[in-house]
């Protein structure tokens, strides 16, 4: 029942899939062209976007880009942000450096915001609650581009500990896993943690005050289990059939760049390509990343629903 | 116990790590005996291949790696004098009149006189056939000869019909388009030969010739060979791909680079930072006690200099806030600052302006059936008002220019099309200023009323010139009590009525400048309708409008705000911008039809009409007052400037100017700008520091340097 259960989310992600692309594809290629006002420019590039099909009908395009994805797996070129690459190429070429840095800060921030959470529970309305709790409020308020220009000021103006940007691949060594490519991803590193580490922390916090409070709880205290033993073997067990999904659904978005916080700290990541690709008209790029993070996001949210039935078997979804 | 002493264990690793690493890296890249020059850019170039490059950010990358046929230099600071120098060739001849006939074989266009008939072939004796003499010590990165040959297949691939490369416009339209180009590219199959075709061919190994399609100066023609069509042919075929609609090549991206100009590309990482070398197989590179040094072969006031000293360019991307600490840290040679932060290094000793060619105008749309339908439809109230000349005029002398361009730092004020960078005779003249000469004065002193001689406040036509200042307030009073009753008469303006008139101001969100500009603009039209019957006028200005000049002549905006410039090197071709549709869109579109308005000149004590089209097409080209001398061409351009803004369909307001911080550790070669030369370039730019002593500085700075 679960693989069929399965199988419908798959089919009805694709559905969804089908329609986000077709609606995206018609709304960049709606808006309208920026010519330059000198009239032999302007008669170049308009014969050389009639040569790339641009002139002809939207469904016949459309079905000229998805029959070249369906039979050469060619999801077009790239004429503006990196001339004549592949457009998929485009993307998988700045994803390593968004991974990393989302990786690294998910890793730095879920047992810090776990850790934290679960101390501001056991610790409930005692003031190292009070003091986490109003950490975590100022944290979840304030945008993720504020931490950043924050820790940029401190960390490199003020204290000239760390550099203004991450490294390029050049001063680095020629690696992302270089000691010193990790050194230069410690700034957005942590102003990417702060959000996480708070939102978890909230969360954890949440959930397991509510199981703390649980009549299982005083039972197990009840047949002799001290507090750490049944917080640690009840309560945050769980605590956690909530808490480990949106765990699960951070790391699978991990691929997805933060526009602001690349810019901010010029790592040449993914999250700038979307913004860029509309305002150049890099219809290609623009469609190979709708297609990437809608599958993504689709994907992430299977992988979601189908945890939980894991994580706790009594939430089978599917079953009858 | 236990708890305390791993808190403080990890606090001491911390430390000790922060420490170790603090910072050690991220200072100039450089060391000893070297210069790095480091600028920032929101975006980096992603085609410096000569024949598809697109932006601005592409052409950055492309000069450092390309030399030109011919530069220009500076000659004497003091007078601002410039000189050409021959670097790809080391000369370029005007042979026209030894080889007449590439006219014909190459079906170029032959001049006209002054009634439109096409003159004799016999009687052309210059300006169509250039012979380039090339530099034969000039070779690829790879040590490669360059050649003929490899001019004449860079630009067979340039204009190849097949490639319909984006920069081929440079050559088949324009003074320097090349003969029988434009018939070549635009061909469909089957093709036509380059060689029958186009003209230019090889006379030897080192020696090519270039017929142009219309007659060209010569010292107009050189400023086309300050940009070079070269490419490498194995690379470029190398990155050749054929299977789609048109050929493509990767050449000019990375991996498909070679260099033959000062620097070549040592790493690119894409959205993120490019890195040049000295090319050490640059002809003008020579070893001097182990390092690569360079002199020019010319005078600089009067002495040969040290030229190319920067051994390193770094292009990083950031941002404006980043590239501001970055500067101040001691980490950038340059930075421009934002118009926030320019009030700020306004007085600093390090601030460099540049005057530039473009003019900020106010253009309309006057068309009275477009602006009351944009009065019903578009959210104005009584934009129809700009239909009437006298309220333009009005508008025009109401303007405390001086005053208006105080809102932004860096910005002059200006009351015509072309300002003082505009030059008419390059080659025979380097003091050759439009805005200096008699008549160009004149049209000024008319177009605002001021009088000079005998009994007025000024006495040369110099004095009144340079007094004016385009504001006349009792004039424009006077000139909008004349347009309230016209307006009322005409049924188009109820007296009292409040006016509101959308601006088209900006493409992206207004500036704190823009707004305070926008306040100034009201404040003056306010001051000046005191009294006339109009009531209270407002404009409110605009932003993120992606294309206001298309939107004014289509009436989506009653006005727009805007620069136009360019064409600095040749002021009789700066026309086609606001009268030939044929090579533009007109902004003022909805004002006038160029094509039909016709208007009467004086031409050398002759009266001549034409329509505003084929004025500006008259002095380009084969037109008919394009082998006029220099006076007739002054005297006609300066006729169009004046009768063209005596119709207020565009009132200039302010000359802009590009602002820059240089940093302590590097100087150009002049503070004084010259449009022609800048400030000297990278070429002469020197250095105080090198890359140790600079760094060693800043540290005893505390890190971070002032420029207040």
């Amino acid at each position: 029942m679960m693989l069929r259960y399965i199988l419908k989310r798959v089919l009805l992600a694709l559905l969804s899939l089908f329609i986000i692309v077709t609606v995206c594809f018609m709304l960049i290629r709606a808006l309208p062209m920026e010519l330059p006002n000198d009239k032999n420019l302007q008669e170049i590039i308009l014969a050389r976007w009639e040569a790339l099909g641009y002139g002809k009908p939207l469904l016949v395009q459309y079905g000229i880009y998805l029959k070249n994805i369906f039979t050469a797996w060619d999801f077009g070129t790239s004429w503006q942000i990196s001339y004549l690459t592949p457009a998929w190429k485009v993307i998988t070429d700045r994803l390593l450096p968004t991974v990393l840095v989302n990786l690294y800060a998910l890793l730095f921030s879920v047992p810090i915001g776990l850790g934290l959470g679960i101390l501001a529970a056991i610790k409930k309305n005692r003031w190292q609650d009070h003091l986490i709790s109003t950490g975590v409020t100022v944290f979840v308020s304030i945008p993720s581009y504020v931490y950043a220009f924050l820790v940029q000021f401190v960390l490199y103006s003020l204290l000239n500990a760390f550099p203004l940007h991450v490294y390029s691949l050049a001063d680095a060594g020629g690696s992302y896993f270089t000691w010193k490519m990790f050194y230069s991803m410690i700034p957005p590193i942590l102003a990417l943690s702060f959000g996480e580490i708070a939102g978890l922390c909230r969360f954890t916090r949440a959930e397991l005050t509510e199981t703390l409070t649980s009549e299982y709880m005083l039972f197990a205290r009840a047949k002799g289990l001290s507090v750490a033993q049944a917080t640690l073997r009840h309560a945050l067990k769980n605590a956690m059939v909530p808490i480990l999904p949106m765990i699960i659904s951070s790391f699978a978005l991990i691929l997805s760049g933060s526009l602001v916080i690349e810019q901010i700290f010029s790592i040449p990541g993914v999250g700038q390509l979307y913004v860029k690709s509309i305002n150049l008209r890099d219809y290609d790029v623009f469609m190979a990343n709708s297609i990437f993070y809608t599958f993504i996001g689709l994907f992430a949210g299977i992988v979601v629903d189908v945890s939980y039935g894991f994580l706790d078997p009594r939430i089978r979804m599917g079953e009858k | 116990m236990r708890r305390k002493r791993i808190c403080c264990g990890l606090a001491v690793a911390l430390t000790a790590i922060c420490t170790a690493t603090a910072c050690k890296n991220c200072g100039v890249s450089g060391g000893e005996g070297e210069y790095t020059y480091t600028t920032a850019i929101s975006s980096l170039g992603t085609n410096w291949n000569p024949h598809t490059w697109e932006v601005n950010a592409d052409k950055e990358i492309l000069e450092y790696l390309t030399t030109p046929f011919v530069d220009i230099s500076i000659k004497n600071t003091q007078t601002k004098e410039y000189q050409w120098v021959f670097e790809m060739a080391d000369e370029i001849v005007d042979v026209t009149a030894e080889h007449r006939d590439d006219l014909t074989k190459y079906s170029a266009t032959l001049p006209v006189d002054g009634q439109g008939n096409a003159l004799p072939i016999e009687s052309v004796d210059s300006g169509y056939v250039f012979e380039f003499r090339l530099n034969e010590s000039a070779v690829w990165e790879n040590g490669d000869k360059i050649t003929a040959d490899d001019y004449i297949y860079s630009m067979e691939q340039l204009l190849s019909p097949k490639m319909r490369n984006y920069r081929a416009n440079l050559y088949v339209s324009g003074e320097s388009a090349i003969a029988g180009g434009k018939a070549y590219y635009t061909a469909k199959e089957p093709y036509l030969d380059f060689s029958q075709t186009v003209g230019l061919y090889k006379v030897d190994d080192y020696n090519f010739r270039y017929v142009t399609q219309v007659r060209n100066e010569y010292g107009y023609f050189l400023t086309s060979c300050t940009s070079n069509w070269l490419v490498h042919k194995d690379t470029y075929e190398r990155g050749k791909d054929d299977s789609g609609e048109f050929t493509t090549t990767k050449y000019g991206t990375p991996g498909y680079t070679l260099s033959y100009g000062a620097y070549k590309l040592k790493s690119y990482q894409a959205d993120k930072q490019a890195v040049f070398t000295q090319n050490e197989k640059w002809y003008g590179f020579e070893e001097e006690n182990g390092k690569r040094v360079s002199y020019t072969d010319f005078e600089v006031d009067g002495e040969k200099r040290q030229q190319y000293q920067t051994t390193k360019i770094v292009m990083d991307v950031m941002q404006g806030t980043a590239a501001k600490q970055a500067f101040l840290k001691g980490k950038l040679t340059l930075w421009k600052p934002e118009a926030d932060d320019l009030s700020t290094y306004k007085t600093s000793d390090r601030l460099l302006q540049a005057d530039e060619t473009y003019t900020m105008s106010f253009f309309f749309n006057t068309n009275e059936q477009t602006l009351k339908n944009a009065d019903l439809n578009k959210g104005n109230k009584y934009s129809v008002v700009l239909s009437n000349d006298k309220f333009r005029k009005a508008l025009s002398l109401a303007i405390d220019r001086k005053d208006y361009v105080s809102a932004t730092p860096g910005w002059k004020p200006t009351y015509a099309l072309m300002n003082d960078v505009y030059y008419y005779n390059i080659f025979s003249d380097p003091l050759s200023i439009y805005r200096n000469i008699p008549e160009a004065m004149q049209a000024i002193c008319n177009l605002y009323g001021v009088e000079y001689g005998e009994n007025q406040p000024y006495s040369t036509l110099e004095e009144g010139y340079k007094s004016v200042t385009g504001y006349n307030l009792t004039q424009s009073r006077e000139l909008m009590k004349g347009a309230c009753e016209e307006l009322v008469s005409k049924g188009l303006y109820k007296k009292g009525e409040e006016i509101k008139i959308a601006v088209g101001w900006a493409k992206g969100e207004l500036t704190a400048d823009d707004k305070q500009q926008q306040s100034k603009l009201n404040a003056y039209i306010n001051q000046a309708a005191q009294g006339s019957g109009f009531g209270k006028i407002t404009f409110e200005a605009k932003g993120n409008i992606p294309d206001r000049y298309g939107d004014v002549p289509k009436g989506e905006y009653a006005v727009g705000y805007g620069a136009w410039g360019g064409a600095a090197f040749y002021p009789f071709r700066n026309f086609q911008m606001y009268f030939d549709p044929d090579e533009y869109e007109i902004n003022e579109a909805g004002c006038y039809d160029p094509t039909k308005e016709k208007l009467t000149l004086d031409v050398d004590g002759a009266q001549v009409t034409m329509t505003f089209q084929n004025w500006s097409k008259s002095m380009i080209g084969s037109g008919a007052y394009a082998n006029a001398d220099l006076d007739t061409k002054l005297s006609i351009t300066a006729q169009l400037e004046e009768e063209f803004l005596g119709r207020y369909y565009r009132i200039p307001v302010a000359a802009t100017t590009s602002c820059t911080l240089l940093s302590y550790q590097a100087d150009y070669y002049t503070e004084d700008y010259s449009v022609m030369y800048g400030f000297g370039g990278l070429r002469l730019m020197n250095y105080s520091y090198d890359d140790k002593e600079w760094a060693a500085y800043v540290k005893s700075e505390g890190g971070t340097i002032s420029y207040v």
